[in-house]
């Protein structure tokens, strides 16, 4: 078993963006900071970046405007939640599955848990 | 650009260093060199900078030839040294003394990178630790605009927060114009700036590659089991289990450690031609 969803450091960067724009730190139609900007904030080779903004413009998360810059959808929101859900679904899960069955944990078990994480969220 | 064309280089007769190597390295890349001790890091570098001369072979960068040191090379060409000695002047005037020399220097930057390194241009060098003095030529070297810029361990003597702020500075000077090369023990320092991978290793270039093609083949992991013999291609033993150099069954990148790779390709060399160079057919 691998420790964790390990992935490359574009996606990394990618999802990093799409939860920014999920948790609203640039709203719609908002611009992003510049490639140059974000690599020089993350330390990475800018090329890195520029996979990472192609991504979330082929995922429909942020728009290029020639010239001026990449801007959050107008359904960006919904979309980069649909990115971290896929990636959740097909990453975490399943290696949370694997422990769960390898503990032998049971389904009634899992929910008094998650009820409990739920009231001590709200406190 | 630069080309290196089998190209050899020895300090004594018989003894070559490098051997018939052949690289190429395309501006707007950000290229690390990996070798052990004495492999020729430092050597390749100063080939490429024009302070040593090949005994045979040819290199030419943006065209011309670094060992006729013509004006118009050097002006697009700034070295950083691992060790060097600066003259006892204060920061600013060994700023006004070379900056003439780099048509298109950047007093912004300049200024911009001193103060991100906490360097106040007022004092001597003389009264500067080693670490300092590094700053202050790493700061030129950002501000010197040239086309080539070659470091020989960047981040040597630098504290950990000034390293974060070297990858910073260089990271907003990469553009299509530029090539870096970097040589480096400290891989881990300067991987995330990396988009090209050099080894040398026994006088000979044994990968150079992209990042991109790297990941596209190997990937690393950490796992609890040791991964079956298809898949591992070296691994070595961390607390929580294995940490593996696997190939990339699943086409899907993964991340790269370049550590252990460096560390694989040292063991185990035929990795490069096994499972690096060729296409995979599974």
């Amino acid at each position: 078993m691998e420790f964790q969803a390990q992935t490359a450091i574009w996606l990394q960067i990618a999802r990093q963006i799409a939860t920014r724009i999920m948790v609203g730190e640039w709203p719609p139609g908002e611009r992003i900071p510049s490639v140059r900007e974000l690599a020089a904030e993350l330390q990475v080779n800018p090329n890195t970046v520029v996979r990472s903004v192609t991504f979330l413009q082929d995922a429909g998360i942020i728009v290029n405007q020639r010239g001026i810059g990449y801007f959050v959808a107008d359904d960006g929101v919904s979309k980069a939640r649909d990115l971290r859900k896929k990636a959740f679904t097909e990453e975490l899960l399943p290696v949370f599955f694997q422990t769960v069955d390898e503990l032998g944990i049971q389904w009634e078990e899992l929910k008094t848990w998650y009820q409990q994480h739920q009231n001590n969220s709200k406190s | 650009m630069i080309v290196v064309q089998e190209m050899s280089f020895s300090y004594r007769r018989n003894k070559p260093v490098l051997d018939q190597i052949n690289l190429q390295m395309e501006a707007g890349g950000v290229y690390g060199v990996l070798g052990a001790n004495g492999v020729g890091k430092t050597t390749l570098l100063h080939l490429l900078g024009g302070l040593l001369f090949p005994s045979s072979g040819n290199i030419t960068a943006d065209g011309m030839k670094p060992m006729l040191r013509q004006p118009a090379f050097l002006e697009q060409v700034y070295y950083v040294p691992v060790e060097f000695d600066l003259p006892r002047i204060t920061v600013q005037a060994y700023q006004q003394r070379y900056a003439p020399f780099y048509r298109q220097f950047s007093f912004t930057t300049w200024a911009h990178a001193l103060e991100t390194f906490g360097i106040d241009a007022h004092v001597s060098l003389a009264h500067l630790s080693f670490g300092q003095k590094k700053k202050v030529i790493l700061s030129f070297a950002i501000a010197s605009g040239c086309r080539i810029l070659l470091f020989d361990e960047p981040t040597d003597g630098l504290d950990i927060p000034s390293k974060d702020s070297f990858r910073r500075l260089l990271s907003a000077r990469i553009d299509e114009q530029r090539l870096a090369i970097i040589t480096t023990h400290h891989v881990l320092d300067v991987a995330m700036l990396l988009d090209h991978l050099v080894v040398l290793k026994d006088q000979h270039v044994l990968m150079q590659s992209s990042i991109e093609q790297l990941t596209a083949r190997v990937r690393t992991a950490t796992t609890t089991q040791l991964p079956g013999a298809d898949e591992l291609l070296y691994s070595e033993r961390v607390p929580g289990g294995y940490h593996c150099l696997l190939r990339n069954m699943q086409g899907q990148e993964g991340p790269l450690d370049l550590e252990l790779l460096f560390k694989a390709l040292q063991s185990h060399p035929e990795i490069v031609q096994n499972s690096l160079t060729h296409e995979q057919h599974i």
